[in-house]
């Protein structure tokens, strides 16, 4: 062998069988890394990485009863156990293909499956860190959310034809997706398949024509995908979300029944079925699929106190409240820590007692959700704040009803879907009226108070517009376009003044709660732009 | 009781195969380490373990098959054709098979540019390769060439021998090309039968991977070749 060596690496190795985590030890021992440590399970494994950070993690699929290795490494991305430069390689029995196209920021650098030796072992971890070298710089920009700096950074690398071409062109076409430049993706997309009939480039063009809003041909694509190659089930998940958009709701129904029969180990998906099904109308599937969720979703760090009170919900819909207070007595026992659930569990419980007709109780567990509810508004998910606000109308308390609403429709003005749902709670209680004119108000009311700042920043009173925005955006913290100008009016102050401090720091805050709240929103890394490039200036005297 | 859905039966059998192929997994090791106490001439039991250690891959081998092919079969499998180093893809295989050939003193040799990179799905044509190469340790003489290039708008893989050649009824386009397995001969021809079926799964542009048979190897030894689009 070569001199390569794993010096000054630090590696984990999650593994369940004692043979197994013995013989990887043995396997990568004489390559003298830093640190070897074991873990016999997932949880195990994440306590690790919160006291050390590991630069290469083995860590086998199936685990046994816990987490998989799937679950652990959407745990470990996702509470930043580990970075985008951390090796994740993923042990598998045999071909475990059903996560091979899951969502790509949960992938793995590599899978290997056994039986292995130590040749392929080291051959695949030097090909890896090779890889991942030529990788870092890019994967760095757009961890920075810095797309125009990576983009650059792929044609620089693309010019110099690499071995690992693809993987860059790959990461190029999610860039131009991110950056908002669908035109140019698709095409992009389009000379790589005129080339050669590649499945993943395929997929990303489909998910291009969604972006652009062009569905039929995005089910163009994804039915030839899936006439090719019948278990695509990411192609089918696409598929569903493209009837979904179109407003054909049973077919988007049928398209993830499928879906889930051929994969039903993913809680998304499963959850996504359920939504739908709800609002078919058919609760025994949604019924089923929350039930899938709940079980897949055991060990998940995705699992939400919202999936046990959908399934609450749908329960007493079907006439089973029993089952549905032993859901409601759930959340609290597995949400220990979670502010929100209290008050889903409370809205559950208060739901069953209605619908048994035990008033008095119910009112009294509506106060107590009511209760939380004015401290922790923000925390509860549009779902439940529905759910809250048909239980007050159900037990005249309309002015509550009235609040929530208020809350719930400001911050969500242009959501069209969830203002249908919010003005048909009100229709169900018989009060159809005062429901439409409501949501109407405080929509316009949203609406020209932006169009007010949007008029006094063209008008170039950026102080009085700065003023205005950041008041309502205190006001509806969860409202995307009202952070987004409020971030937009304190970039246009300082274009004028300069550098300076505070600004800086909030146009950062306002521009973050947009990326929370809406992750692919085409405006974020337009205004980032901005402000690196105001950041890059000497600051104002 | 309760009857399995085919999703059941699927797990059932992928998690069966995965316990046995552990065990077998273990055992191939332990031979290795075992025969590498052996001093390299002198041993007698050498030979013996080889063997075994042909025979237990070959079992091995025919389990992920049959799992692979269940699945291609019911639509479970998720086919992942993506990029990949063919040079670096070969020198992986030949690595697995290197104790086994080294018992038997076979000599190996690869002939592929490094620069060569060719779409498939680097699971399923492993267990093809594997399979090819593991059958050599019976067939062959000594020796075992590997070559791989473009040819036209296929990638085209070559596994060379010296022995006495492929029996007749290998050479049939029959063999290579209809899908059927064989009943009527001493093996199933199973993997024949999956080399078949991956290779065909591969397709670019309306054309189709495939394999073909051939006695053009060194000294009129076994050549099988494999064509992907």
């Amino acid at each position: 062998m070569s001199l390569w060596s794993l010096k000054n690496k630090k590696v984990l190795i999650v593994e369940d069988f004692q043979e197994m985590r013995a013989m990887l030890r043995s396997i990568l021992e004489p390559l003298t890394p830093a640190l070897i440590q074991l873990a016999q399970n997932g949880e195990d494994g994440l306590e690790l990485m919160e006291n050390q950070s590991f630069d290469i993690v083995f860590c086998d699929y199936n685990l046994g009863k816990g987490k998989d290795g799937q679950q652990v490494l959407e745990e470990a991305r996702h509470r930043r156990l580990i970075s985008y430069a951390t090796i994740y390689i993923m042990v598998t029995a045999e071909n475990t293909s059903e996560m091979v196209m899951g969502a790509i920021d949960y992938m793995p650098d590599d899978y290997i499956s056994k039986p292995f030796n130590r040749m392929v072992i080291q051959s695949r971890l030097k090909k890896i860190m090779d890889k991942k070298s030529n990788l870092i710089d890019i994967s760095g920009a757009m961890a920075d959310n810095d797309y125009n700096r990576a983009l650059s950074l792929c044609d620089q690398l693309l010019a110099q034809k690499p071995a690992n071409q693809m993987d860059i062109l790959k990461a190029r076409g999610e860039i131009l997706q991110k950056l908002g430049r669908f035109d140019e993706a698709s095409e992009f997309y389009e000379d790589i398949i005129e080339e050669r009939d590649i499945p993943w480039a395929y997929m990303a063009l489909a998910r291009t024509r969604f972006l652009q809003e062009h569905y039929s041909e995005t089910l163009e694509i994804l039915e030839q995908l899936i006439r090719e190659n019948p278990s695509n089930v990411a192609a089918y998940d696409l598929m569903a979300q493209t009837y979904e958009r179109m407003g054909e709701l049973n077919k988007a129904q049928n398209t993830l029944t499928t879906a889930v029969s051929k994969s039903p180990k993913s809680l998304s998906r499963q959850r996504h079925l359920a939504e739908i099904a709800v609002s078919n109308g058919d609760y025994e599937i949604a019924k089923s699929a929350y039930e899938h969720a709940l079980a897949v979703g055991r060990h998940s760090c995705f699992k939400q106190a919202d999936d046990y009170a959908e399934l609450a919900r749908t329960l007493v819909k079907t006439g089973n409240t029993d089952e549905a207070v032993k859901i409601a007595n759930r959340i609290r026992g597995d949400f220990k820590d979670d502010p929100g659930a209290g008050m889903v569990a409370a809205i559950t419980d208060s739901m069953v007692l209605t619908e048994k007709g035990d008033t008095e109780a119910a009112a009294k567990t509506l106060q107590s959700a009511l209760e939380l509810y004015r401290h922790e508004a923000g925390k509860l998910s549009v779902n439940s704040a529905l759910a809250l606000t048909g239980l007050c109308l159900s037990h005249n308390m309309a002015d509550q009803a009235d609040e929530i609403t208020k809350h719930l429709v400001s911050n969500h003005h242009d959501d069209k879907v969830l203002l249908e749902k919010t003005k048909q709670v009100y229709s169900d209680a018989g009060r159809s009226d005062s429901g439409n004119d409501l949501v109407e108000k405080i929509k316009s009311e949203v609406v020209d108070l932006n169009n007010k700042g949007a008029q006094l920043l063209q008008e170039g009173r950026l102080e009085e517009s700065i003023e205005l925005f950041m008041k309502a955006a205190n006001g509806m913290p969860d409202n995307v376009v009202v952070n987004l100008n409020t971030a937009y009016s304190v970039i246009m102050q300082m274009k004028k003044t300069g550098k300076v401090k505070k600004y800086m720091a909030r146009a950062r805050k306002y521009l973050e709660r947009v990326h929370q709240l809406d992750p692919g929103n085409r405006k974020y890394p337009e205004l980032l732009d901005m402000i690196r490039k105001i950041s890059d200036q000497r600051e104002a005297a | 009781m309760q009857e399995l859905s085919e999703f059941d039966y699927s797990t059932l059998l992928a998690s069966s195969i995965h316990e046995v192929k552990n065990s077998l997994n273990m055992l191939l090791n332990t031979i290795d380490n075992v025969s590498g106490s052996c001093d390299n001439h002198h041993c007698g039991t050498r030979e013996s373990l080889s063997y075994i250690k042909y025979e237990g891959t070959r079992i091995s081998d025919d389990l992920i098959e049959l799992l692979a092919i269940y699945r291609i079969r019911n639509n479970q499998y998720m086919v992942n054709i993506d990029e990949h180093s063919v040079s670096a893809f070969l020198n992986e295989i030949l690595m697995q098979h290197e104790t086994t050939f080294r018992y038997r003193n076979i000599q190996q040799s690869l002939d592929c540019s490094d620069d060569l990179i060719w779409y498939f799905d680097r699971d399923l044509l492993s267990v093809v390769m594997s399979n090819v190469i593991n059958n050599l340790y019976k067939y062959t003489r000594d020796r075992l060439e590997i070559s791989a290039d473009q040819s036209g708008d296929y990638l085209l893989i070559q596994i060379r021998d010296n022995g006495e050649g492929y029996p007749d009824w290998m050479l049939s386009p029959e063999t290579t090309q209809k899908q059927a397995l064989r009943t009527d001969m001493a093996g199933t021809g199973l993997g024949l039968y999956f080399s078949r079926l991956v290779c065909g799964i591969h397709k670019n542009k309306g054309r189709e991977g495939y394999i073909t048979t051939t006695n053009d190897g060194i000294e009129g030894g076994g050549c099988f070749s494999i064509y992907l689009p």
